[in-house]
């Protein structure tokens, strides 16, 4: 017997960084049910709502009005459940169970998971509703006189309640199910291998293929609908800057083009090669900017502010995150706290499942640190400066980005900017970080799509990789032309319902699954009718002897110090 | 932790006993890795097959007698061996209702030095206490032997029956090693021709053989497709 056997653990050696893919280039690896309905259902839904713009209109923003308001209650309980699980899970028994095994190394530095993390997960609605959102609840606010300082505080709150740690809470969730049913069970990197312990090994039937289309197609329309509404905020932005840059279609199908290149070429280099090298620039060049208007803006106020806003936060978050607006009697949150949950909701699976796959290696603890702790801090950071500076203009400065900010979101960064020195450089910066936002969502939105579609394999084939960045590209852009981007991203956001079904249904097959991992299942052995013969016991008069064992022969040849290490190193 | 793991695994432990003219004469622990009645134990218990029997244990935590007069046992038959790597596959032979955990095998390169583990094993078989017993303790050191086995040594004092019991890794919950004995640190030195001094003899550092052998073992017979996501 040779030392090679088993030299990597069985777990991991389905899920260590696979090679790259072998054979011909258009060699295809697709699961035939899950590519092919997904993308059919993709083209169908957007030649139908290009041909029909003003019925899907109609019908998506119906849909989604009926589901935020008779669900929004069950969209705040399924967040707080969830973000209460997550953070028990990096309390509780679980916390060192390591994903991919306790022999699994990370494959990625602290700093550039992060940096995944963060690019992925929160993106471009961070840069513009930076600014936006607190201006939003500062001059219309539901809990306090409009205008006040009062005010400044609820709409900093709330903003916070919006981006922190729910939504991170359920990211966290998808992540950790995925990665822990891919690299410690060993079943594929999809959507449905979270439910095995509930479906057994009816996840690879229908009902599996139905929860990968919805996934596939939920995060194409979420990933298409953000790039092609997110182009002409970039748009308006560039002209605001260049009033040479018309805002015209043109320009922003140019814009659709450029990025969708850049995300393809970083796609086909992988997550080494193009992602991760994308994702650490895009946060490079957003942390200068933030440190750029916290240093030019009023430093003090902010950092003032963000010590205070937390406090705040922690203080009121018992009473936000479970508001409903009951005794108050209107519509506010269905506007905005649902409407949140449901697009966080509707992402998860997206940002889940690269979160999973850009995680092998960590433990559940440093897991949910990573993913739930440090980017609502990050993310908190990043809103006190932008919002704070709004809220210190309008409030005591010379005014005026609570108007920008009602006629133009995008316009309202810019508008920012504007009022402290160097706006010029800021801009110009500011434009880099959206683009880089854009490219990081896009490429990894393709990335989970190519793994849901190839059934699971984490290195999808190049062809099929620039298949989906590029009709990731033609869908937005097909959207921007022939209209139906607000139509399509409301229908996206109604599908959160679904999910959050899913999601609770997810936590419960991830607890069921980690217990049974660790302990809870036992054997069990039934002798039922048994009626073989009963021996009788007796003690042992003389130990038996073995001889020597042949662990202690030394084998032929000299004995090399430090012995090579074969197999039982590194997995 | 450990008591949930012992709640676990305990169940799958059995008392490798001989059957001599209806006597039955005991030799280790043996422990359950497949629902078709497969277990594991260390190979130089099984070197002889005839009269080989497996003596289910009863899976609930009560008091019980320490000692049982008589016993049902089953009998099995070794299927693999592999005797440099003190690994033998056992079967039983009659058909049994047998359930197991769906996660339950690891590997000993997802053990670290210093993690808790587990071992369980009928330590004072020999005595006639037929009971399981869990002791805790720690990874201690991971060798290589001279001919070149993977080791896990560590700090718990098995006793002559734990041997063929099951080393659990308590952080994940899965056997990583297979009770082998207690480590002798003469066996190592011994046939050296500059050895005169007898080192103290009973340490507390017992050993185990990684269980990827037995893995291994288990792989040729075919029998790692369906357990969970182990194979």
């Amino acid at each position: 017997m040779t030392d090679k056997v088993y030299s990597a653990p069985p777990e991991a050696s389905v899920t260590a960084p696979a090679d790259p893919p072998a054979g011909p280039w258009y060699r295809l690896d697709v699961h035939p049910w899950v590519f092919f309905t997904s993308a059919a259902i993709i083209i169908l839904f957007v030649v139908l709502t290009i041909f029909f713009e003003q019925h899907a209109d109609d019908l998506f923003g119906r849909v989604q009005g009926a589901v935020s308001r008779y669900a929004g209650w069950f969209f705040v309980g399924t967040m707080n459940v969830i973000l209460i699980y997550v953070v028990s899970l990096m309390l509780g028994r679980f916390g060192n169970i390591r994903l991919g095994g306790e022999g699994a190394r990370p494959e990625f530095s602290t700093l550039s998971w992060f940096a995944m993390l963060f690019s992925a997960g929160m993106g471009i609605g961070l840069l513009f509703y930076g600014v936006a959102e607190p201006m939003f609840h500062f001059v219309a606010s539901p809990l306090a006189e409009a205008g006040t300082p009062e005010a400044a505080r609820v709409a900093m709150d709330f903003t916070f309640l919006h981006w922190g740690l729910h939504p991170w809470a359920i990211y966290a969730l998808v992540g950790l199910a995925l990665a822990f049913f891919a690299f410690n069970k060993g079943l594929p990197l999809s959507i449905r291998a979270v439910f095995h312990p509930l479906l057994g090994e009816r996840i690879y039937g229908p009902i599996g293929n139905v929860i990968d289309i919805m996934a596939t197609v939920a995060t194409m329309f979420g990933v298409a609908t953000s790039l092609g509404l997110g182009v002409q905020q970039v748009n308006a932005g560039l002209h605001h800057v260049f009033p040479v840059i018309p805002q015209t279609a043109q320009v922003q199908l140019l814009l659709i083009t450029g990025i969708t290149a850049l995300a393809t070429w970083s796609v086909v280099r992988g997550l080494d090669g193009g992602i991760k090298l994308l994702s650490q620039v895009n946060v490079v060049v957003a942390a200068a900017l933030m440190f750029f208007v916290m240093l030019l803006g009023p430093t003090l106020f902010i950092m003032n502010a963000f010590i205070e806003n937390i406090g705040i936060y922690v203080q009121n978050f018992a009473h936000l995150s479970t508001w409903n607006e009951t005794y108050d009697n209107t519509q506010w949150q269905n506007g905005w706290t649902v409407f949140y949950w449901g697009w966080w909701i509707a992402w998860s699976p997206f940002v889940g499942m690269f979160i999973a796959r850009v995680s092998y290696g960590r433990t559940i603890r440093e897991f949910v640190k990573g993913v739930l702790l440090i980017p609502t801090l990050v993310t908190f950071l990043w809103l006190t400066t932008f919002g704070g500076s709004a809220l210190y203009i309008d409030m005591f400065g010379a005014g005026g980005i609570a108007k920008a900010v009602q006629e133009n979101i995008p316009v309202s960064l810019f508008v920012l900017l504007q009022n402290f020195p160097l706006a010029q450089v800021t801009s110009l910066l500011a434009i880099t970080v959206v683009i880089t936002f854009f490219v990081t969502s896009s490429d990894s939105g393709s990335l989970v799509i190519d793994i849901i579609t190839a059934g699971g394999n984490t290195e999808p084939p190049k062809i099929q990789r620039i298949f989906w960045a590029v009709l990731e590209g033609l869908v937005a852009g097909a959207l921007l032309l022939g209209g139906g981007l607000v139509a399509l991203q409301t229908a996206a956001i109604s599908t959160g319902l679904p999910f959050a079904v899913i999601l609770l249904g997810m936590a419960v097959s991830l607890h069921r699954g980690l217990n049974q991992y660790q302990t809870g299942q036992a054997f069990a052995v039934t002798l039922g009718d048994y009626q073989g013969p009963q021996f009788r016991t007796a003690p042992t008069r003389k130990l038996p002897t073995f001889g020597r064992r042949q662990l202690w022969l030394r084998r032929p040849g000299p004995a090399v110090r430090p012995a090579p290490s074969v197999g039982g190193g590194q997995a | 932790m450990l008591q949930g793991l012992s709640q676990k695994f305990r169940g799958g432990c059995m008392m490798l006993v001989r059957e001599q003219e209806q006597d039955l004469s005991f030799l280790g622990t043996a422990f359950l890795v497949h629902p078709q009645g497969y277990l594991l134990t260390a190979a130089h218990l099984a070197h002889r097959s005839e009269g080989l029997h497996v003596v289910p244990t009863h899976p609930n935590d009560e008091f019980t007698p320490m000692t049982i007069d008589r016993a049902a046992a089953l009998a099995v038959a070794v299927v693999a061996s592999d005797t440099a790597h003190d690994s033998a596959l056992l079967r039983i032979e009659q058909p049994l209702d047998i359930a197991v955990p769906d996660d339950f095998l690891g590997s000993a390169d997802q053990v670290r030095t210093g993690a808790s583990i587990l071992s369980l094993g009928y330590a004072f078989g020999h005595e006639q206490l037929h009971e399981v017993i869990a002791v805790g303790g720690h990874v201690a050191a991971k060798i290589r032997s001279p001919n070149d086995t993977r080791l896990i040594l560590f700090d718990n004092m098995v006793q002559d029956g734990d041997i063929g019991g099951p080393l659990i890794h308590a952080g994940d919950g899965h056997i990583v090693g297979l009770v082998s004995g207690r480590f002798d640190p003469t066996e190592v030195v011994r046939g050296a021709t500059d050895w005169d001094r007898r080192p103290p003899h009973d340490t507390n550092i017992s050993f185990a053989v990684a269980i990827d052998y037995g893995l291994e073992l288990m792989a040729r017979a075919g029998l790692l497709a369906g357990t969970g996501g182990a194979g």
